[in-house]
This record gives C-alpha cells, structure tokens and sequence, in this order.
C-alpha cells in the first residue's frame, strides 16, 4: 500500500513540480526511487518532525504541494501542535502521509502502533482525512487529495495488504459498497477491512451483511445519515473513543439504526505481537467480527 | 543598500518606531493586556525590517515573520504606523475583534504566520526559505525570534535544518533581551553564549545593539554565505524608564497615569 502511494505520487510528481516528498528520515526501500528521479522534488529533513511539519507548512505557504512521509505517530502526536497552528489553522497545502496505521508495525511496540490518530487529527480545524483499504483504494484516493487543497492525512497501511476491494461498487467518491443480503451493514476503514470481507465470506450468501469501506472521510458528511439498515457494525483498528465508529454514531445520532461498533476498548494491555495477533487480542479479527454478525443476524431474526 | 536609501529607510523607520510604542502602550492601557514589555523590546527590529520591506520593489521584498507572538501590541502598532494593518488598533483585544493578543495572520497580508506557542516562526521560515531558494528568488527571510525561544526544542531542530540546506537566504533575529516569562534567561535556562554555539552549527553571527536603527537595516543587508543570526541585544521595556529589565512588566498594563509619563519619555527620546 505504501509502495502503490509513494509510486503513485512520483508518477503525479513528474507531471507537477510543485509537489515535494518530504521525509523525517525513514522510508528505507520505499521512497529511494522517487528520491532518485526526481531529487529536487525530495528532502530527507532529519529526524525532527516538529521543525519538518513547520517547514512544509512554510512551503505550502509559497504554493509547493508538501507529502510529509514517516511512520504513523512521528508525523501526527510529535508535532500534533504543529500540524495544528501552523497547518490547519493557516488553512495551508500539506499532506502527512502516515505509514502503520493500527498495528501494521505490531511487533514494533506501543510506539509504533497507531490506534489514536483519527480522534486527534479528525478535530482539527479545514483537515480532511484518508484512509485507504488497499492499493486499488489508494489509487483512487491519490487524484482527489492533490485535486483538493488544504490541509490533508492519509492513513496507510505497511503492505501486502492486496486487493481487497476488487469486488466492491463506488458509492459516492471516496465510499465503495459491496451489497449483502440482510438489513445489516458492516462500515470499517483501512486495511482492516480484510478482516471484515474473511468474515462475511465465511457466512452462507443470504446471511451476508453489505460491506461499506470508507477511505474519504469528508464524504462521511452527506452519505452515512442516508443509510437506513436495521442494525450498523463499525469495524476500526483504532480506539473507540473518537474514533471512525464515533463519528458514524454521531452521523445515526437521529436515525432509526442501531450501531454496534468493534475497536480498541483501551490499550492498558502492554502486549506487542503481529498485526494478526493484535487484531485477534482486541476482538477486530474476522472470528470476533463473524460472531458479533452472527449475534445481529440472530438478534434480528428472534 | 545604497547609502541615499538607508536613509530614507532610518528617517521613516525612527518616526514608526516612536509611533509604534505610543501605540503599543494606548492599546495594552485600554486592553489591560499583557507583555507590553516584549512589544517595547522588539519594537525597533520590527519597524527597521517592515519600513525596508516596504521601501524596495514589490518582487525583492523580504518575508518577515514574528515568531514571539505575544509581541503582537507591538506588530500590529508597527503596520498601522506603516498604514499596512487591515484592522484598526483599537479594537486590540476587544470582543469579537481579529486582532487578538497574539499574532494573527487575518489582520495584514504582512503576517505570513499566526504565532503565539513559541518556537514557530523558524521552522516556518525555513520552510519559506527553501522555497525562495527553489524559485531562485532573490527574497530573503527574516524571523525574528525572542531569547526565550531558545528554550524550545524547534530552535535547535532548526538551527541544524537551516545549515544542511544551505539557506543563506534566511535571517535569523534573536530578540536577547535576557528576560522570559518568570524571570531572568540565564537563571531559567542558560543560554550564553549563544553565539559560538550557532556558529558551531554553520551560522554566520552578528551581534549588534537592537535598538540601533542603523546597525538593524546594516544588519539585514548583509550578504551572508551561510543562515546568518543576528542576536540584537534588547531591553525588556526600551523606552519607558520604570518599565525597563522588569520582568513585572512581562504582564502588567499601564495605568493612564503611567501611560503620561511614559508618552513624555518616548516625545523627548525622540527630539
């Protein structure tokens, strides 16, 4: 997933000198072609994420276009003052692109794992948020967010994550649907979505709940209010707590739905371990999100 | 800069300043808002860089920015003496006004940066810099910073950042008025000496009287190989005696009494 965005960019790149990778020295093996064609569009700044997110603010300021590359919590809590004050609240054309979302570097430990970003930046004032599935939800995502100006935040996961979203219908941009057969819809974002679709193919066809992936959430706004299922499961490998499920209960506040949500409950636990893992700890794998489907479609039909 | 601009540039320069910190202390009187002291002590910087800026064509003018946004009495009486402020300067503070206590970008096309947490306005520059280098712009940036920011861990991140890239085009102001927030800098944290350590990191340093008009405009007209600092010795309060190196002053407002007596000091500096 990071590979089809960096490789996406660069693409875009050649076509718009005003676009710059800007990185907080990581990205080993990843961005090394797009430093290496297009050297005057790429700036290693050093590990120092608050002056790196002032910068690119400064450049965006003069009309550049800067991705501000490194892993999840580096680009987001370590300069969270910055990308408030000096990017949101200027209104300006930065991008952070930030790699790991949830427990994509699970081994890595708690600094790594990125479970609270879309509770903080999702508050912050013009910003417009991303969250891409897979490779094909990222092509597709790439044109819009450099059509859009302002202030912007893409979730992404590490990689290998294929192409989940090949059988899936656009929506509205930036929402794409895969219909089941029951008064259900799971709604989830990023490549937790996997997780979802092993579930639901693991029910017989006509007790498949339909899939909603979101990878844009300023298309949340106008489509989730229009939904009218019974029952609505949020999947998300984030904390609950102002979190993606958050926002759609806040979206069904004065709709008939009745929302479930699965995600992180707390992370007191001091555990590390594959993204698998993690995900299976605190109940966002496919076998707990299969019986919480299994529970809403019993539930539905006593 | 030619010697007959330099003077145009100082002639006009003294007169704002001296308007400015009237100005300054009108506005912290009827707010009975804050940091008047720090307006005071940054007041000639900010009206050497904005009369030059303003002087010179459009397309070779510099980029200034105020990293220490709580002198933001004192910016926004320097524009409005420069007739550059799209806010009048009494509305400073007032309910449902733009021009709020700390720096705020709506209120001139001047401000390319609302500041007031501290450690902001270098990397920014940076940012501004890189970005004229890239455009092979001959404009240059200049940020001018308080002493206190020397505390923040952006400064340093910075001032590695500006040598790697070679901004020679960035001008770094260090307002060294050797007061912060509670007290006296070198009890608070030590910063002396400043200039060896930025220059052990590629700056070029100069360090000059930041009250000197002449010694400011000479100061930022300089070309520079390297990021160039200038560290302009300041008095916290410059200008109104009782309110000189007084770290009460950081906070207090003045009374109109006060404010007479420091109205007649600044008329008879200005003699």
């Amino acid at each position: 997933m990071r590979n089809s965005f960096v490789n996406g960019l660069l693409e875009e790149a050649k076509k718009d000198e005003s676009i710059l990778l800007i990185t907080g020295d990581l990205g080993y093996g990843v961005i090394d072609r797009f430093a290496q064609e297009l050297p005057k569009q790429f700036l290693n700044f050093g590990i120092n994420e608050q002056s790196m997110m002032g910068a690119a603010a400064g450049l965006a300021s003069k009309g550049f276009k800067p991705f501000v590359y490194s892993i999840g919590n580096f680009p987001t809590f370590r300069c969270l003052e910055q990308i408030r004050n000096d990017v949101c609240h200027m209104n300006l054309n930065v991008s952070i692109v930030a790699l790991g979302a949830g427990f994509s570097y699970g081994t890595a430990g708690y600094s790594h794992h990125l479970v609270e970003d879309i509770s903080a930046i999702s508050v912050l004032p013009n910003m417009s948020l991303y969250s891409p599935a897979d490779t094909l939800e990222v092509t597709n995502v790439l044109p819009r967010m450099l059509a859009k100006a302002g202030p912007k935040y893409i979730r992404l996961g590490k990689g290998g994550e294929g192409q989940i979203t090949e059988k899936f219908q656009e929506a509205v941009p930036g929402i794409s649907i895969m219909s089941g057969s029951t008064d259900i819809a799971v709604i989830s974002t990023g490549n937790v979505l996997s997780e979802v679709v092993t579930a639901v193919d693991a029910l017989a066809a006509e007790l498949r709940p339909t899939i909603i992936s979101v990878s844009e959430f300023d298309a949340l706004v106008d489509y989730i209010p229009t939904l009218r299922y019974r029952r609505i499961l949020t999947v998300e490998e984030h904390l609950l707590r102002g979190g993606f499920g958050s926002i759609i209960l806040e979206l069904l506040s004065q709709s008939k739905s009745v929302v479930y949500r699965k995600g992180i409950h707390s992370l007191s636990s001091q555990i590390s371990g594959s993204q698998q893992y993690l995900r299976n700890h605190y109940e966002i794998g496919f076998e707990s999100i299969l019986n919480s489907i299994q529970e809403i479609n019993k539930e539905l039909s006593a | 800069m030619t010697g007959n601009s330099a003077s145009k540039v100082l002639s006009k320069s003294l007169q704002v300043a001296s308007k400015a910190r009237k100005s300054a202390l009108e506005m912290t009187n009827q707010s009975k808002a804050s940091h008047i002291g720090s307006c005071l002590s940054v007041i000639d910087l900010l009206a050497v860089v904005f009369t030059q800026k303003n002087l010179v064509s459009s397309a070779s003018r510099n980029d200034v920015l105020l990293s220490k946004g709580h002198a933001a009495a004192g910016l926004y009486a320097v524009l409005d003496a420069l007739n550059l402020l799209l806010q009048p300067l009494d509305t400073y503070c007032k309910d449902g006004s733009q021009l709020y206590g700390h720096v705020n970008h709506h209120a001139s096309p001047q401000i390319p940066l609302s500041t007031g947490s501290l450690g902001h306005g270098l990397p920014f520059a940076i940012g501004l810099a890189i970005s004229n280098k890239k455009h092979k712009s001959q404009q240059k940036t200049i940020v001018i910073i308080s002493d206190g920011e020397l505390n923040e861990g952006t400064t340093w991140e910075s001032a590695l950042v500006a040598p790697q890239n070679k901004l020679s085009n960035l001008i770094l102001i260090i307002d060294r008025n050797g007061i912060q927030s509670l007290g006296f800098t070198e009890e608070t944290l030590r910063l002396n000496p400043i200039a060896p350590k930025l220059e052990s990191f590629g700056w070029n340093v100069l360090e000059i009287d930041g009250h000197d008009h002449e010694k400011i405009l000479d100061g930022i007209s300089r070309e520079s190989d390297k990021p160039l600092c200038i560290i302009a010795t300041t008095v916290k309060g410059k200008g109104v005696s009782f309110m000189e190196n007084s770290i009460a002053w950081h906070y207090k407002s003045p009374t109109l009494e006060e404010l007479d007596l420091a109205f007649a000091e600044i008329d008879e500096a200005s003699k």
